[in-house]
């Protein structure tokens, strides 16, 4: 990887030992998965989107970063 | 557990809120998609703006550092290329959308993800401006020349310096000449989206004694503008004015 950044890559990488992030797939249909990332047992956060449909990226419900309530076994 | 209630850290009077919605309402059928979609807008706490209330623009704020090939620590704050880049395809695609301003306050990142993104926005057809608010340092200047117009607010930086890598550096002459090619494809999407030219460009690049531990220059506010890297001092009623008026010649003087 080139940094191009005024950010020293010791600040970036400084707890990349520590770092070990759980994403699990969830199926939304229509060809669009989530790639999710669970922060409790009933709330996960969208980390991605994987879909060939360009739309699927501008649907706010989805957008990455929301916080979804589950309750659902994902 | 009760999985229609939406979060209840989030209260809204609003009829369009999950919870205050009924579980059947009527109207016209949804296809599965809009169902799913429906579904997760009663699990979760985000809702959508009305329709009425959807513009012509799209906004991208491209905030923190730029992430690429590796997943930074959490205590980074970023922007991940593989948002950007199916949201710019998105952009191009969607006919409602007429105009995308870009948002820049960052202080650099992955070489490639930003170049990525840079060239998407340049070769987009669609009217293109960008704001560099706060800083719009490293990587974040070829972003910043790549649409039709761009601005940066009066107290924002840009620095301009090398670039480095990171992890194993082996050290013979191909390391140094390699450094040299990614450098060059820097400066040449910089020179050929802005009014800089390239020798000047090297020359602040290449600076020593502006930075404290650096090689390289920081523009502030008006200087990127004398410099010829960014086209105007503005802010945010300036951009959108600006996007309107490319929208506007876009659709030959029609405004809709």
């Amino acid at each position: 990887m080139i940094n191009y950044s005024i950010f020293p890559a010791e600040t970036l990488f400084d707890d990349w030992d520590e770092f070990d992030p759980q994403y699990q797939e969830m199926e939304l249909g229509e060809g669009i998965t989530l790639l999710v990332e669970r922060i409790d047992p009933q709330q996960v956060r969208i980390n991605r989107i994987i879909s060939s449909n360009p739309q699927a990226f501008l649907k706010n419900e989805i957008f990455p970063g929301t916080i979804l309530k589950t309750g659902l076994q994902i | 557990m009760n999985h229609h209630r939406a979060n209840p850290n989030i209260r809204s009077n609003s009829p369009n809120h999950p919870a205050n919605r009924p579980h059947n309402p009527p109207g016209p059928n949804l296809n599965d998609n809009q169902a799913n979609l429906k579904s997760l807008q009663e699990l979760g706490e985000n809702t959508p703006p009305p329709a009425e209330n959807q513009s012509d623009l799209h906004v991208i704020p491209i905030i923190g550092q730029i992430e690429g090939h590796l997943v930074l620590p959490p205590k980074n704050k970023t922007t991940k290329y593989e948002h950007i880049i199916p949201q710019l395809v998105a952009v191009e695609e969607n006919p409602r959308i007429k105009g995308l301003l870009i948002i820049l306050n960052t202080v650099g990142g992955d070489i490639e993800a930003g170049l990525a993104i840079s060239e998407m926005i340049s070769s987009m057809s669609k009217a293109t401006v960008s704001i560099v608010l706060g800083g719009g340092h490293s990587i974040g200047v070829p972003i910043a020349v790549a649409t039709d117009h761009s601005y940066i607010v009066a107290t924002a930086s840009m620095t301009v310096h090398p670039i480095r890598l990171t992890g194993m550096v082996i050290g013979v002459p191909q390391t140094y000449e390699y450094l040299d090619k990614m450098q060059d494809r820097v400066i040449r999407f910089v020179t050929q989206h802005s009014n800089i030219s390239e020798d000047y460009f090297r020359e602040l690049m290449f600076r020593t004694g502006e930075l404290v531990r650096d090689v390289g220059t920081v523009l502030i506010g008006n200087d990127a503008v004398e410099s010829g890297l960014i086209d105007q001092v503005g802010g945010l009623n300036d951009a959108l004015n600006t996007l309107r008026t490319l929208i506007r010649k876009e659709n030959g003087g029609v405004v809709q």
